[in-house]
């Protein structure tokens, strides 16, 4: 067995047995609540693979979720755990909207970068704060990002509620027309009433990004010394507090681009409480996708479905199934790892009794 | 059952791994109350031996008998229960944790709620004293030296009662004066009737302590020696199947331009002077040596040196500018090369290829801030497998299932390998085997005729008298000397280091 033979049965067949797993057991509730699970899950994959509409719906509810989980994979990788995606998703929709109707009266090729790097910088700046206290004063990022968040949630909600909302509304005004980003629908009629657009190829090209980044550059080669041993890194030059922050800051600016979908793609406005727990979902993401970019995307696709899907299957059966099935995979993918040494310590045993008996 | 009768044995094991065959039909005996070397180059395969006795591995083949059944263990805890007990090259003891929670942890006096703290102590006592293991069992693990931590880990062992003890390599890391004491151990553990394995790369340990000795080599058993057969020639022969020279520096320094210089370094830490008044020069082509107690201030020294700790006083001169502000990337960019004591700690990243590890710290020679000339690694790292003779010669396989030595080779060779100016070499040689040793010897030869300035930290003394032009002894914080190995004996270099002042020549 070859190294590149576990590393495909630890990236790729692991994972896909949670799914498999997780949906059996799900099939136990299923029927559980006297329905048929093939007919279920018929629906759960025929309304969401099924059509251009819902495949639409799907990369939509994906978008969110795979930048996110691209930050907290990313700052993972230097060694931190980022708790905040929610908060800094929450910082970047804000300015990316604030931006928009304050200078709405630029012309929209200027005003399209201001509105992209306004959600990059405000993610990034929330990141920013987490990696300077962890660096300068040694602050655990996960208490410091959960404190974030809500700090985050409720400045947010003070700003609309007290200064930017529409009268009668919980939203701030709606940014110019000349920075949406075109919709799938736009292009292709299939894809009507899907609010798909163009973000999900800006987290297309992060994914590239950041893969690039981690494997093939310098400063990638340095965050993931750092994460695997910092002392090391110590010795050899890489100075740890550098990573922390540069990690946190790129992990919010990642997850600030999901304003782009939901402000520039969606809404076109801010929303009181519009990401709901997307940045905490992303982590069971980034964990499925093994904190690899393009399985990231992969997994991201996957709770996509599972999002979507569950509203389609609403009318059969509770949509609390679907938070089931996605709770089940995440227990799963953790228990996996551990059972999956054991697999393959067997698969070797087989192989070489297989060798025996050839030679 | 007769008296020495075999306690273990293990016939036929084999152990494939993805890129190499560590066990290939092993056959491995322990007589009762005997001291058993196991010795073999690196990456023979001794640790995977024992490391499957032990049930830590599993084997895919072969079996063991134990006290004349055949047994099976699933885990360490396993063999533990059994009466085997290992304590592991790369030691394994919970750093946060005191000595003696370290020592009991996992079989814990008292109830299932409370530990019995006195009760742990006293027996901790009673078996330090019996052995004579001294430590302070309140200390924390972080705190020890490396060889109280092996004390640590042997004590853990005796207080379950093993009455066979593995040490993989204890003494690669100790002193004289603690591998004394080791044997004196080991001795002791032998009279009251018990067994030991005993893995190590030195000959003259083996015609110290040795009962018996199996030799290993690439994975298969080389040679079974007895006690009255063993003579060091023997075994070098069995382990390389070649003679060995013993490298020995004969020439003097080029220049008596200086390099390197420190001018009254002093540095504290927790309120405790851990280095004194640090003086010294060093030239182009030297070669100076600091022997010394492990934990007298080598680390430290080291760590001010490489910028690693920078909360010092006194200054730092390189090449005639002061350096002392440096950040460690700056010096090692100007050259200044560092092989440090724990290669798995500070050396290596074991999740990373062979390949990638021979770049750490070295990136601006592949490429520049924004790309890695990845064909220029792999160049780089299959010219350091053929030069180190690393094994297995495959740059792809993770730094962390290289053999110890064969890890420490991949360090001493990157570090040499970028044409240093100047070389800290914190034991270079630990761990790794006569053959390697003869290498690594005289490729620190070879830079210090380039005109490396090279400061050779060791415990080892033979070491500091092959290599050193003259050397240092470092004792709570504070050097004596110099001492030119010509004219001292390693006698009164061991008085100097157990704290005897004397005034070096010059
Ligand atoms: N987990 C692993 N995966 C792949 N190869 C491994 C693994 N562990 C050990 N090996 C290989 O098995 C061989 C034997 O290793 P082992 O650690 O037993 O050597 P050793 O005799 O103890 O050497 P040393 O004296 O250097 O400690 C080596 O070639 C090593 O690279
Ligand atoms: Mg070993």
């Amino acid at each position: 067995m070859t190294e590149h033979k576990i590393k495909f049965l630890k990236n790729f067949v692991s994972p896909a047995s949670a799914i498999l797993g997780a949906f059996l057991v799900g099939s136990v509730f299923i029927i559980a609540i006297g329905k048929n699970p093939f007919y279920i899950y018929g629906i759960l994959f025929s309304r969401t693979l099924g059509s251009s509409y819902g495949f639409g719906q799907v990369l939509f509810k994906a978008t969110p979720l795979i930048l996110a989980a691209l930050g907290i994979a990313f700052a993972f990788h230097g060694g931190l755990f980022n708790i905040g995606a929610n908060g800094q998703i929450y910082i970047g929709a804000f300015a990316c909207a604030w931006a928009g109707f304050t200078f709405s009266r630029f012309p929209g090729f200027v005003l399209f970068p201001v509105v992209v790097l306004a959600s990059v910088l405000g993610g990034g700046f929330w990141g920013w704060i987490a990696g300077v206290l962890k660096a300068r004063r040694g602050a655990h990022e996960v208490i410091t990002t959960i404190m974030l968040n809500f700090i985050a949630l409720a400045l947010c909600n003070w700003l609309v509620s007290a200064k930017y909302h529409v009268p009668e509304t919980v939203h701030t005004a709606s940014v110019p027309p000349s920075v949406w980003l075109p919709r799938f629908s736009d292009i292709s009629q299939s894809f009507a009433g899907s609010a798909v657009n163009l973000s999900f190829f800006i987290a297309l090209i992060c994914a590239v990004l950041i893969w690039w980044v981690l494997y093939k550059s310098p400063v990638g080669y340095a965050i993931r010394a750092q994460g695997f041993n910092p002392e090391a890194a110590k010795t050899y030059g890489i100075k740890a507090p550098r990573v922390s922050i540069l990690t946190m800051t790129a992990a919010g600016a990642l997850s600030g681009l999901v304003g782009t979908n939901f402000i520039l793609g969606y809404k076109h406005y801010f929303e009181q409480g519009f990401a709901g727990g997307t940045g905490f979902m992303a982590i069971a993401v980034a964990l499925l996708g093994r904190n690899h970019p393009f399985g990231i995307v992969l997994a991201g696709i996957l709770f996509g479905i599972l999002d979507f899907g569950g509203l389609a299957i609403n009318a059969y059966v509770p949509k609390e199934l679907v938070e089931i099935l996605q709770a089940i995979i995440i227990i799963f993918v953790i228990v996996g790892e551990s059972c999956f040494d054991g697999i393959v310590k067997n698969l070797m045993k087989k192989e070489k009794a297989g060798e025996k008996t050839n030679g | 059952m007769k008296k020495n009768h075999n306690i273990i044995e293990m016939r036929n094991i084999i152990k494939r791994y993805p890129l190499t065959v560590a066990n290939d039909n092993v056959n491995f005996y322990l007589r009762k109350n005997t001291i058993h070397c196991l010795v073999g180059e690196n990456g023979a395969g001794k640790s995977t031996l024992m490391k499957i006795l032990v049930g830590a591995v599993g084997a895919d083949a072969g079996e063991i008998i134990l006290n004349g059944e055949k047994c099976f263990f699933h885990s360490p805890l396993d063999s533990l229960t059994a009466g085997i007990g290992m304590v592991w090259q790369h030691f394994m003891l919970v750093d946060d944790f005191r000595v003696w929670e370290n020592v009991v942890l996992g079989a814990e006096p008292g109830n299932s709620v409370f530990i019995d703290h006195s009760e742990a102590t006293e027996k901790i006592a009673e078996i330090s004293k019996r052995y004579s293991l001294a430590i302070d069992i309140d200390k924390k693990i972080s705190d020890l030296s490396v060889g109280e931590a092996q004390r640590v880990e042997i004590i853990k062992l005796l207080y379950r009662n093993v009455d066979i003890l593995i040490l993989d390599e204890p003494t690669a890391v100790l002193t004289p004066q603690e591998v004394s004491r080791l044997y004196e151990m080991i001795f002791r553990l032998k009279k009251e009737g018990k067994s030991v394995i005993f893995i190590t790369h030195k000959l003259r340990e083996i015609t110290e302590v040795a009962d018996e000795v199996t030799v290993m080599r690439q994975g298969r058993l080389a040679g079974f020696l007895k006690k009255e057969d063993v003579t060091a020639d023997k075994i070098a022969a069995l382990m390389v199947g070649r003679e060995v020279r013993q490298i020995k520096n004969t020439e003097k320094a080029a220049t008596r331009e200086t390099i390197l210089e420190t001018r009254g370094i002093c540095f504290e830490e927790k309120g405790v002077k851990k280095l004194n008044e640090i003086s010294f020069k060093i030239s182009r082509g030297e070669i100076v040596g600091i022997a010394g107690v492990e934990g007298n201030g080598q680390k430290e020294l080291v760590d001010v040196l490489m910028g690693i700790e920078k909360n010092h006083s006194g200054k730092i001169l390189f090449e005639g500018e002061d350096i002392t502000s440096l950040e460690t990337s700056a010096r090692i960019r100007m050259g200044i090369s560092h092989i440090p004591q724990d290669r798995q700690k500070q050396g290596l990243i074991e999740e990373f290829s062979m390949a990638d590890n021979s770049i750490l710290g070295r990136l601006r020679h592949f490429g520049g801030r924004f790309s890695i000339d990845f064909g220029k690694r792999d160049r780089i790292s299959d010219e350091l497998i053929s030069r180190f003779d690393i094994r297995p010669p495959k740059k792809e396989l993770l730094a962390g299932n290289f053999s110890g030595g064969n890890q420490q080779k991949i360090v001493v060779g990157r570090e040499i390998y970028f044409d240093p100016k100047f070389l800290i070499a914190a034991h270079p040689t630990r761990g790794v085997d006569i053959g390697a040793i003869e290498k690594i010897h005289s490729e620190i030869l070879k830079i210090r005729k380039r005109g490396v300035g090279v400061l050779l930290i060791s415990s080892e003394l033979s070491e500091i008298f092959a290599l050193s032009d003259y050397f240092f002894v470092i004792f709570e914080g504070s050097l004596s000397g110099p001492f030119y190995p010509s004219r001292i004996s390693a006698e009164e270099v061991g008085l100097v280091m157990a704290g005897k002042r004397v005034n070096g020549e010059k």
